[in-house]
């Protein structure tokens, strides 16, 4: 660089810095006016420093004037990412503000922070990033007070006074004091020790103050508390504090504190789809935006799966389980994602499976059902773990429910339109249904498979039932909906209508040390399964009466609710046996041919048998026979099979449909000497 | 314009305005006054200008206006040469000042190439405004060491910078 350019260079610094003289003022401009190669360097000079002030000042934790200047005026942050220094101005001229305040506002001291206190250093950091200002953040910064706007990933802060922070982003924290944070929006979680009990971490609508625990909290569209261990106490800027003690969490408001008390009954599992991971459950469950779509990033999902973005038909449907989807059905056809309460992300028609929800004033964009949209070949897989931890739930029986499943399929041949829902430990798969009914599961150690001969099932017409109890071991649940391998039919879409978790047992019904029982004492309570095209067959199960006044009942050739044929075994409080028929038009079931006297004792098993063959229905009791009726031909030649019962506990296991030339039909709850 | 795209785009321009300014008037302290003095005026204004007009242009030239003023101002406590060099500067200011942002944008990339300690300095000296002196006592090290080292920082990033435009350029 020649001595002038060096001169002008130096100069132009001078300036810069507010360290010219007149004398060198009149020199620098007279250069810079009278040759370009000087107004150019001149101009250059200017440009790079402006952009290092414009750059540097937004990075680093400044003195926290805009969110004072937003508490003065009770206006909301901006959304948007401004200037420190200017975005102020957006709130503030907006709301009309005068000439005095914005001068006021304006001026605000542009201090020197020669030796700033350290409020806070920044102790570790994950994927975070602070956009534009990425470089003024590394482990081991120091941050006075302050503005952090973290964009996305983690950060590890260490506060003076010994309390850890970690923040996730996207966030707005404002460092205050090594005692307190006001987090603007995100998520934090701290871990307080006594030297810093009384760590306070404030939003806009309650104040945590921490009496030496962890604990974490989100400010934003969810807004929780959660204390993980010992308390804190939770004050709404507009009611009283509130202790919350280990293990609680609470959802809170500018005016109350909810505590997350009341045990949950369900998780309508759709509702997840729009909650991040670590998500306290209720508030997950809270949140139920139509639409949603089914990300690796939802709470509670393992992975989403589509066809059209993996080859063959073996895949990995969760961790350390692969499955072989052929005889299900896997096609590459191009699918739209899982979705919340709707079949169609871009549409968002909602789920009506049944007449009165089509016909409701909802209409076709109205409320529909709770459920997820699932078309076909896609799969998706819960973390039934992640779940559990969310909710607390880790000792609770649950089960997988979906009231109504089916697909809407245009197809004359619908051999592969399939709906499924397979379990799995993280090593193997542990069960499988398939449209509505538990399959046996085949295949190697490896690639896990279900057989050829699949329950099928006439979509269009009526949707399926799944209930799909999950023991200890279930770690994950996988919905899949396929197609057959040649499919190009776009639209069509599966629902899994009603999709959820129960929690506890399902009106009365539990799944315990492998029995099905009715806990209750409830009048007529029925479970179904089965097909509904068997007819002729052997029905078996084993039955012990608990506690209450009946019997049980074993239902068969059912259609649905209105049209059925039961043994009433034990009924009548307890004082006959006899078969009852429901024909469609008649209100309810009535007895049909002649009663036994038997009658059911308590605290015993029973091995119970109805055989179903043209119009005779045989009862064997303990494989003796007990009962026949011949029915005069208005009965149901075909349906499912089920049991029941009436104001009674009672334990059943082993259930068995076989047809009469010895074709195993349907197995479940097989006791456990059978199996091994 | 309806008035919230007004003033974001007020608020988008201050960097390029307070470059701006600044080459006209030479003087930081000043270009800070003006520039509050535009914001002013574009504030009280919002309600002339035409949603169809161009608002760089209207936003450039009350600049220019309020720079103009101040320096009428001025020229009676005592005597600068400067409107003519003002007038005569202000289009290549524009054009300068209108690079300023995509130099704002390149450098966050620019100075992450930087030494952790060069990076630093950079904090103090723009983002705190830490002065000179106090920088020079904090590294213990002479005022005019602690300038060569910034010049020598300011001139990796507008290597960086310039190189990085280039690459944009061929692209």
């Amino acid at each position: 660089m020649s001595d002038d350019k060096q001169e002008l260079s130096f100069l132009i610094r001078e300036m810069l810095d507010g360290r010219l003289d007149s004398e060198q003022r009149d020199q620098l401009l007279r250069e810079v006016e009278s040759d370009d190669q000087s107004r150019q360097q001149y101009l250059d000079q200017i440009s790079t420093h402006t952009a290092l002030k414009a750059v540097l000042a937004d990075c680093l934790p400044d003195h926290d004037v805009d969110s004072q200047n937003r508490a003065m005026l009770g206006t909301p942050a901006p959304s948007r990412r401004a200037s420190l220094r200017w975005g102020v101005i957006v709130t503030l001229v907006s709301l009309a503000a005068t000439t005095l305040l914005c001068v006021a506002i304006w001026n605000w001291p542009r201090q020197a922070m020669d030796s700033p206190t350290a409020v806070a250093k920044l102790s570790g950091m994950r994927d975070a990033s602070f956009g534009l200002c990425d470089f003024a953040m590394s482990p081991g910064a120091d941050l006075p007070e302050g503005t952090l706007r973290l964009q996305s990933g983690e950060v590890d802060l260490q506060f003076a006074c010994g309390a850890e922070m970690t923040l996730q982003g996207p966030a707005v924290l404002h460092l205050k004091t090594p005692m307190l944070a006001v987090l603007e929006s995100g998520r934090v979680s701290c871990n307080v020790p006594e030297q810093a009990i009384g760590f306070q971490v404030e939003s806009a609508e309650y104040t945590v103050t921490d009496l030496g625990t962890r604990f974490e909290l989100e400010v934003g569209e969810r807004q929780w508390v959660r204390v993980l261990e010992g308390e804190v106490d939770v004050e709404p800027k507009e009611s009283n504090a509130v202790r919350l003690t280990e293990g609680e969490t609470a959802s809170v408001t500018r005016k109350r504190v909810t505590r997350h008390r009341v045990p949950l009954q369900e998780i309508p599992l759709g509702n997840l789809f729009d909650d991040p991971k670590g998500t306290p459950l209720r508030t997950a469950i809270k949140t139920d935006r139509r639409g949603a779509t089914a990300t690796a990033d939802s709470m509670g999902i393992q992975r989403v799966v589509r066809g059209e973005e993996v080859q063959g038909t073996i895949h990995e449907i969760a961790p350390g389980v692969k499955m072989n989807l052929d005889s299900l059905g896997w096609c590459d056809m191009s699918s739209r994602g899982v979705i919340n309460d709707s079949w169609c992300p871009y549409t968002l028609r909602p789920i009506q499976t049944q007449e009165s929800s089509k016909q409701s004033d909802a209409g076709e964009q109205g409320i529909g059902e709770q459920g997820i949209g699932l078309q076909a070949c896609q799969f998706v897989t819960f973390d039934i773990g992640e779940i559990r931890s969310a909710g607390r739930l880790l000792d609770r029986e649950l089960a997988f429910i979906a009231d109504r499943v089916g697909v809407n399929w245009d197809q004359p041949d619908d051999s592969q339109v399939n709906l499924a829902v397979v379990i799995s430990d993280g090593t193997r798969v542990t069960g499988a249904w398939v449209n509505g009914n538990q399959v046996d599961v085949q295949g190697t150690d490896d690639v896990a498979a279900l057989g050829d001969e699949l329950p099928r099932h006439a979509w269009r017409f009526s949707p399926v039932k799944f209930f799909c109890p999950l023991d200890d071991s279930t770690r994950y649940v996988t919905l899949i909906s396929s197609a057959p391998s040649d499919a190009r039919l776009q639209s069509a879409h599966g629902v899994f209508s009603g999709a959820r978790l129960k929690i506890g047992s399902v009106d009365g019904w539990a799944t315990r040390d492998g029995e099905f029982v009715q806990l209750g004492d409830a009048l007529d309570q029925r479970f179904l399964f089965g097909d509904q095209r068997w007819s002729d067959y052997e029905f078996s199960f084993e039955a012990m009466k608990r506690f209450g006044k009946e019997g049980f009942l074993a239902i068969v050739r059912c259609a649905d609710a209105k049209e059925f044929t039961w043994v009433n075994i034990g009924g009548w409080q307890n004082t006959r046996t006899q078969v009852e028929r429901k024909l469609r038009p008649q209100g309810r079931q009535r007895p049909v041919g002649l009663a036994s006297d038997f009658v059911i004792e308590e605290a015993r098993w029973y091995r119970i048998r109805v055989r179903c063959e043209g119009y005779t229905v045989s009862l064997f009791v303990d494989d003796e026979l007990l009962l026949q009726y011949e029915d005069d031909g208005r009965m149901q030649r075909q349906g499912k099979v089920g049991i029941g019962t009436w104001a009674t506990s009672v334990s059943f296991r082993n259930f068995r449909v076989e047809s009469l030339d010895g074709e195993l039909l349907f197995e479940a709850l097989a006791d456990s000497d059978a199996t091994d | 314009m309806p008035s919230d795209q007004y003033f974001l785009a007020v608020t988008a321009i201050q960097n390029k305005l307070y470059a701006f300014i600044l080459s006209l008037l030479a003087d930081p302290v000043a270009a800070q006054d003006v520039l509050q003095e535009t914001n002013l005026v574009l504030v009280r204004k919002a309600e002339d200008f035409q949603a169809d007009a161009n608002f760089q242009s209207w936003a450039y030239s009350t600049a220019r206006f309020q720079v103009m003023a101040h320096l009428r101002d001025r020229k009676r406590d005592r005597l600068v040469l400067d409107e003519a060099f003002a007038e005569k500067l202000a289009p290549e200011a524009e054009v300068m000042a209108e690079a300023t942002e995509q130099k704002i944008r390149l450098l966050g990339v620019c100075i992450e190439r930087l030494s952790p300690r060069h990076r630093t300095m950079l904090h103090k000296r723009y983002g705190k405004e830490a002065s000179m002196e106090a920088m020079a006592d904090q590294h213990g090290k002479s005022i005019p060491a602690i300038k060569q080292v910034l010049y020598r920082i300011r001139s990796l990033l507008a290597q960086c910078v310039k190189e990085r435009l280039q690459e944009g350029a061929a692209i």
